[in-house]
């Protein structure tokens, strides 16, 4: 028997105190003389017995009663032995950390599986234990009651890791062991998706160690979670403003109805945008995505939460999310003849770009970093080097987008840019009978998403480039020719359109669709180049423009980080992400949320399991049994029974 | 309430010192109540008229036959000097008892002088004996004034404690007692009822008259301890722990069933049986003997 809260055990002594108070009364009895006993002989025998009997039976009751209720507050336990016997071993035990174990009292009834195989192993063994989030992971060592207090450490992680990597690790510790006797021990809650590439990877294992799993899952998993928080359309800009929508899972097989408060504001400067409550009924296994009536289009850094009521998995019921919408954007618009960009140039001025225009001819002489984005409307006259440090510009974050008007020269301009793209013409096409519309449009790219319900079959193009050999590149929209009108480069910052922007070969400056696609484009290119969600456990990696420290804001404080160069680029690398929320490199903000699918509690089929072969112990074997409810119960029970007694 | 009558409340009469004086202040006492009472005239009877002769008390002569007759005659009570009262008094441990200001001995012994003095002055002999587990103390009965004061000397010299064999000393006491007369017992009567019964038999069987002053305690019949508790018993210093909230019930149902089959028992065998709590006015008990005196005439 064991104590999960030990502290409490001093508390037992004061069980004595009815019996301390039944001898003091005893002690301090009065005494007083009486005539004769005479007719106190005379009352029946049996009432004093039963009097006696009572008053013994009255003090059992009053000391039992206190004597459970705190024993209840010291949360006793039993445990069963897993092993009957004990024997030497080299074993190491897999302790499953990954949050889905925080499903009630899962990790600590694991963490104590754990502490029964370390004492149950035989004097001269050792042990290593490890958790697949890397929060504790020691070597083999003999020092069992060591080992046994590095468990009382650790907690719960947020990471949603698998267990194969970590028992790849297991083994290779137990391949440096001079003892004969080897095993791994891997304590889990059966979540298919951690344990499967464990299964997977066994196929090919050999007898190595043996292996145990033990189960410290119960069958009744019930969980919904947030799965994402997410824009709708996913770009906002000042003609399309972008609402937020939540994305709520039901893991389990019953209907559930939960609440679910979604909260927005602005990061800087610090305030509430919106903070609203809605209830969400989810049929089993259903995924709805909630959507809120709120805007986000004005420049700025938006941080949202989203935080559903908790059920017995909270780790996933909270979600985080950011976004930053740039500021009057400075972009480049560069032609051979200004009538290239007229349209163009027009369609973006009325809007919250600062469009600078320049000849094709100063590119050398242009200060790109200025710019978030340029375009390139003329791009005969360029040499390989321009291309070359279109490329650099590229590389530190900038957006390219082109639309030619004649041939490129340059034939190795495509490798420049790192783009899968190679052109059969050396002319623009002209197609019979006269023109060529847009036809098929990939609607889940955000700059095209807003197109869904519209109709541009009505633009028409009487002259484009055909272009061939996309296998890396997007394509964004094909021409009625099957051939691409928009692409978008594999390192998504450079967009190529097979057109060109003049009466003579398009009408589609002259549609309503015009102006949006522009738009899009330049916001798409000069949005932030850098990822802004990440998970529990990654590292974010941000370019700074400066090579001095920086300051670092995480949920777990603040504190300075010098910057380091990496091919060519000053970087910050954050590895310390174990804490979901929002985090803050500069300033640039970011959010680490938990991996949503550790959410999914579906266990691992027994057919699975049985066909690898691997030895499954249940819960119940070595199981820990808590007795602070039976103990409660008893002490009830006993009070209960000692009011009977008063009353008879 | 005269200042005599307050006498009869025993607690007042605790607080004198001479057992003389508080015999002669109960049975004042007493007696002026009586002057109001039933029993008026009874202690005299007149016998016949003798003519005054130098020497009588001037106030003894009947006024109205001088006035018919013109002589000086004395009116003659007759004396009754043919009763023989014997007191007996229980000086046992349990009479020590009390649970208020007097114990039950003290009680039985205003009782004991308060009867002697009035069988005294009603010219009847009064023996007396005390016992506790034997017969401690005995006189014969005479009916002096000098008999009187060695009776109550005796009385208050009376040491409670020892054991109680009421029914062996009754029947010694019923062999010791030759002439027929009246026997008053002033005793708790803790001891085997069938015993007591049969040694009071030997009494009547000897032709007495015997009167039962059953004298408790009010806690005795009552019970009413509040706390738990350890008794110790007086006379045999044996002790027993108990809550007395709970045995009450069965207490008191014991003592009642105990009482009441005694008072049958007496009942049957011609016994006067009078049960007094020491809370109870000393004339209670007297009028108790003077309505058994009139019967014995």
């Amino acid at each position: 028997m064991g104590f999960f809260a030990p502290t409490f055990l001093f508390l037992l002594s004061l069980a004595s105190i009815p019996l301390i108070i039944h001898l003091i009364q005893r002690i301090r009895l009065k005494k007083v003389y009486y005539s004769s006993l005479f007719f106190l002989t005379e009352t029946k025998r049996e009432t004093f017995s039963w009097l006696q009997i009572k008053e013994i039976l009255l003090l059992i009751f009053r000391t039992l009663f206190i004597f459970f209720l705190f024993f209840s507050l010291t949360r006793p336990y039993l445990r069963k032995k897993i092993f009957s016997n004990q024997y030497e071993a080299s074993r190491v035990i897999i302790l499953d950390d990954s949050y889905s174990m925080g499903f009630n009292n899962y990790f600590s009834d694991a963490k104590n599986t754990a502490k029964k195989l370390i004492q149950e192993l035989k004097k001269g063994s050792e042990a290593a234990i490890l958790a697949p989030s890397e929060n504790l992971k020691t070597n083999l060592t003999t020092s069992l009651i060591g080992l046994e207090k590095t468990l009382d450490t650790i907690t719960i992680s947020y990471s949603g890791n698998t267990l194969e990597s970590i028992f790849e690790e297991g083994n290779a510790l137990l391949m440096n062991s001079a003892l004969p006797r080897k095993e791994i021990f891997i304590i889990t809650d059966l979540q298919k998706r951690a344990i499967l590439p464990v299964i997977d990877k066994l196929s090919s294992y050999g007898n190595k160690a043996e292996i145990t799993i033990i189960d410290i899952s119960k069958n009744n998993e019930e969980n919904a979670g947030i799965e994402k928080i997410s824009l709708s359309p996913n770009l906002p800009t000042q003609d399309f403003p972008s609402k937020p929508q939540v994305q709520v899972k039901n893991y389990s097989t019953k209907s559930t109805k939960r609440n679910l408060l979604f909260t927005l504001q602005y990061s800087e400067p610090e305030s509430l945008i919106q903070n609203i409550k809605t209830e969400v009924s989810l049929s089993p296994k259903e995924t709805k995505t909630v959507p809120f009536e709120v805007e986000i289009r004005k420049p700025g850094t938006y941080r949202a939460t989203a935080m559903l009521s908790t059920d017995s998995l909270r780790l996933d019921d909270n979600r985080f999310f950011t976004i930053t919408v740039p500021e009057q954007t400075p972009i480049l618009l560069m032609y051979e003849n200004p009538a290239d960009i007229q349209y163009i140039e027009k369609a973006l001025k009325s809007s919250y770009f600062n469009v600078n225009t320049a000849n094709i001819k100063t590119l050398r002489q242009q200060n790109l970093k200025r710019y978030k984005a340029i375009g390139l409307f003329s791009a005969t006259a360029l040499t390989y080097s321009d291309w070359q440090r279109i490329g650099y510009y590229l590389l530190e974050g900038g957006g390219v987008f082109i639309a030619f008007n004649k041939e490129i020269k340059e034939p190795q301009w495509t490798k420049a840019l790192n783009l899968d793209l190679s052109l059969t013409g050396t002319e623009a096409v002209i197609k019979s009978p006269g023109f060529v519309t847009i036809e098929r449009v990939n609607y889940v790219n955000p700059i095209m998403e807003i197109f869904r319900d519209v109709d541009l079959s009505s633009v028409k193009f009487y002259s484009y480039w055909e272009a061939n050999n996309l296998s890396q590149s997007q394509v964004l929209a094909y021409f009625s020719s099957a051939k691409p009108f928009l692409l978008e480069g594999k390192d998504k910052k450079v967009l190529v359109a097979l057109t060109t922007f003049d009466v003579q070969s398009t009408d589609f400056m002259f549609k309503a669709t015009f102006l949006p696609l522009v738009h899009r484009i330049f916001t798409f290119l000069s949005f932030p180049s850098f990822r802004q969600e990440y998970q529990v456990g990654d590292t974010i990696k941000t370019q700074v423009l400066t090579s001095v420290a920086v300051k670092v804001i995480t949920p777990n404080g603040e504190f300075i980080q010098t910057p380091i160069v990496e091919e060519g680029k000053t970087l910050i690398k954050l590895s310390d992400t174990n804490l979901p929320g929002f985090y803050k490199i500069g300033n640039e903000s970011f959010v680490v949320n938990v991996l949503a699918e550790e959410g999914d509690l579906t266990k691992i089929s027994d057919r699975e399991l049985k066909n690898q072969n691997i030895k499954v112990i249940n819960s119940t074997n070595g199981k820990i049994t808590d007795l602070s409810r039976i103990s409660l119960l008893l002490s009830i029970l006993f009070f209960i029974l000692e009011l009977v007694l008063l009353v008879i | 309430m005269e200042s005599y009558q307050r006498f009869l409340i025993p607690e007042v009469l605790a607080k004198l010192k001479r057992i003389d004086i508080k015999a002669r202040l109960v049975v004042e006492g007493f007696l002026t109540g009586l002057h109001r009472s039933p029993y008026k005239g009874f202690s005299q009877e007149f016998a016949e008229y003798r003519s005054y002769m130098p020497g009588d008390e001037p106030k003894r002569i009947d006024w109205k036959v001088y006035a018919k007759t013109d002589r000086f005659v004395i009116r003659e009570y007759e004396e009754e000097t043919n009763l023989k009262a014997y007191i007996l008094i229980d000086a046992s441990g349990s009479m020590k008892y009390t649970s208020n200001k007097i114990t039950k001995l003290e009680y039985a012994s205003y009782l004991a002088a308060s009867l002697s003095y009035l069988l005294i002055k009603q010219r009847d002999s009064v023996g007396l004996a005390t016992f506790t587990s034997t017969l401690d103390n005995y006189i014969p009965p005479r009916s002096t004034p000098v008999h009187l004061s060695v009776i109550l000397r005796t009385i208050d010299m009376i040491q409670p404690g020892g054991d109680t064999n009421l029914a062996n000393t009754f029947h010694k006491l019923a062999e010791k007692i030759k002439r027929r007369g009246l026997v008053i017992i002033l005793s708790d009567l803790f001891d085997d009822k069938e015993k007591v019964i049969s040694a009071l038999r030997h009494f009547r069987h000897k032709k007495h008259e015997v009167l039962v002053f059953h004298i408790l305690d009010k806690n005795e019949l009552d019970f009413s301890f509040s706390q738990p508790l350890i008794l110790r018993d007086l006379e045999t210093s044996k002790e027993v722990t108990l809550d007395p909230r709970v045995i009450r019930k069965d207490y008191q149902k014991t003592v009642h069933e105990f009482f009441s089959d005694f008072k049958r028992r007496c009942r049957e065998h011609l016994i006067d049986y009078h049960k007094i709590t020491t809370d109870i006015p000393l004339d209670r008990a007297l009028f108790d003997y003077l309505e058994k005196r009139s019967r014995l005439g």
